[in-house]
């Protein structure tokens, strides 16, 4: 009866605990929990271990509602693993750090625990979410994959971050806006699965952006004025003239550097870059949707997680084939609004104005939704 | 840094000419080395031979992960490649190595 025990001590000291992770085999000792006080707590863990996954984490807070009865509430929670490669190229790495553990010394480790912390919360909290497939897959990252190696991406698994040269580009771990870009990937792989090339590809790029930088938003709290709209802030050392490898506000103005160049992301379709390279440019056209999210953003006002970032989740669900392109997109996005808003709203208005603010044209009828197929 | 295409000195024609772009990445920052063979052109052929240019391994699940472009401009062909990062294994990462290698000193 050590549960018993534990939550009677909590019932006679504490009115409310702070939010904690519990592990299955926690769970399953709430749930035989028969005591009439706890039988709320017990009926809770039973409907999340019949209804979940055999790995799904919880985060359970318990409190003490006004006759003193113990409350225990169990919501989502994150399940993470953080892997170290030690410099070399070979996944996943030695486990360093797993869900509920203290921090450690590496601050790499930290810095990915702590971000995929805080893109779980976004999607989470705010658009109900769990994890990147809806259903609380474990979230795993790789730190210190190979030898001056500048770059982080998604393998379709798991995130993978190196530490850069040290001369051009710092730890990829240490902006929020590039571990909530990762993970915004397999979010994007579990639904609309936009293919990776051309534009399609460069709104799958577009997506993560839009997403990694509401995580920064959302963790800071900032609202569409006085977020920094920047992408991977923080990740060129100071040798560099620039402030971050993208701006959503103003794309092509995010460094320009001797050994790097100019920032190439163009800011409007009229300069959409045609290349063979980089899957057909996904890194620079994405500025393109990119900047016409900042603009319904900035024009909606206020955190822009709340209604312009739900207006392009539930695009994100809405349906979309894989190929679609920026017109069909913002097709989408209207439809998306229309239905969550009303057709006249001044939402729609916003979505529409930001689209036409990066010349992206709109196809007649695209409110009911009926031109985005 | 990389040397530049188009900045080749104004030496006698070379055997072989070997190009490695890489592009992608989450920075989308573009980088390339270029590499003009003369009197070892025959070790770098031998490098070139090695590469499995008409088996390249797809990665059709990764995102932002680097994707390698390698021209090997010989006597009579081209060969021409798209390498996924993932795939950058063997003999692609020995001439990739070796170009960037020898791309740096130029």
């Amino acid at each position: 009866m050590w549960d018993v025990v534990r939550l009677s001590a909590v019932r006679r000291s504490v009115a409310a605990m702070p939010a904690g992770i519990v592990p299955p085999y926690l769970l399953s000792r709430i749930a035989q929990l028969d005591a009439p006080e706890f039988q709320q707590a017990a009926v809770a863990a039973q409907q999340t271990l019949v209804h979940d996954e055999p790995r799904r984490a919880a985060r359970l807070t318990l409190s003490l509602d006004d006759e003193h009865n113990l409350v225990a509430e169990l919501t989502d929670g994150p399940d993470r693993t953080i892997s170290d490669a030690h410099s070399t190229e070979t996944l996943p790495g030695r486990k360093v750090r797993a869900e509920g553990d203290d921090p450690v010394a590496d601050v790499a480790v930290n810095e990915a625990y702590d971000g995929l912390g805080a893109t779980f919360a976004l999607f989470s909290e705010v658009y109900g979410r769990n994890s990147i497939d809806g259903q609380g897959l474990p979230l795993d990252g790789t730190v210190h994959y190979g030898s001056l190696y500048d770059n982080a991406f998604w393998n379709g698994s798991r995130m993978v971050f190196g530490d850069g040269d040290g001369q051009v580009f710092g730890r990829f771990t240490s902006s929020f806006t590039v571990v909530g870009h990762e993970l915004t990937h397999g979010v994007t792989q579990y639904t609309a699965g936009l293919v990776y090339k051309d534009q399609p590809g460069a709104l799958n790029e577009s997506i993560s952006d839009v997403f990694g930088s509401l995580v920064e938003q959302y963790a800071k709290n900032q609202t569409a004025a006085t977020a920094s709209w920047l992408i991977g802030e923080g990740l060129f050392t100071k040798t560099v003239k620039g402030v971050a490898l993208r701006s959503m506000k103003a794309p092509g103005t995010a460094y320009d550097d001797p050994r790097l160049g100019k920032d190439p992301q163009p800011a409007n379709f009229a300069h959409y870059v045609k290349t063979a390279d980089d899957e057909g440019g996904v890194h620079l056209n994405s500025g393109i949707p990119n900047r016409a999210f900042y603009l319904v953003a900035h024009r909606l006002g206020g955190h822009a997680w709340k209604k312009a970032g739900q207006i392009w989740y539930d695009t994100l669900l809405s349906g979309l084939r894989p190929t679609t392109d920026f017109a069909g997109f913002a097709a989408a996005t209207i439809a998306a609004t229309a239905k969550r808003y009303g057709g006249s709203s001044a939402e729609v208005a916003a979505v529409r104005a930001g689209w036409s603010g990066v010349g992206v044209p709109i196809p007649e009828g695209a409110t009911d939704g009926a031109a985005r197929r | 840094m990389a040397q530049r295409e188009g900045e080749a000195t104004a030496r006698p024609r070379a055997r072989v000419s070997i190009l490695v772009v890489r592009s992608g990445g989450f920075a989308g920052i573009s980088q390339q080395w270029r590499v003009e063979a003369h009197d070892d052109a025959e070790e770098w052929l031998e490098l070139v031979r090695a590469c499995p240019w008409g088996a390249v391994g797809q990665d059709a699940a990764s995102r932002d992960r680097f994707v390698w472009r390698i021209e090997a401009h010989l006597p009579r062909t081209v060969k021409k490649a798209s390498v996924p990062d993932a795939h950058l294994v063997g003999p692609w990462r020995e001439l990739v190595d070796r170009v960037q290698e020898a791309g740096a000193d130029g």
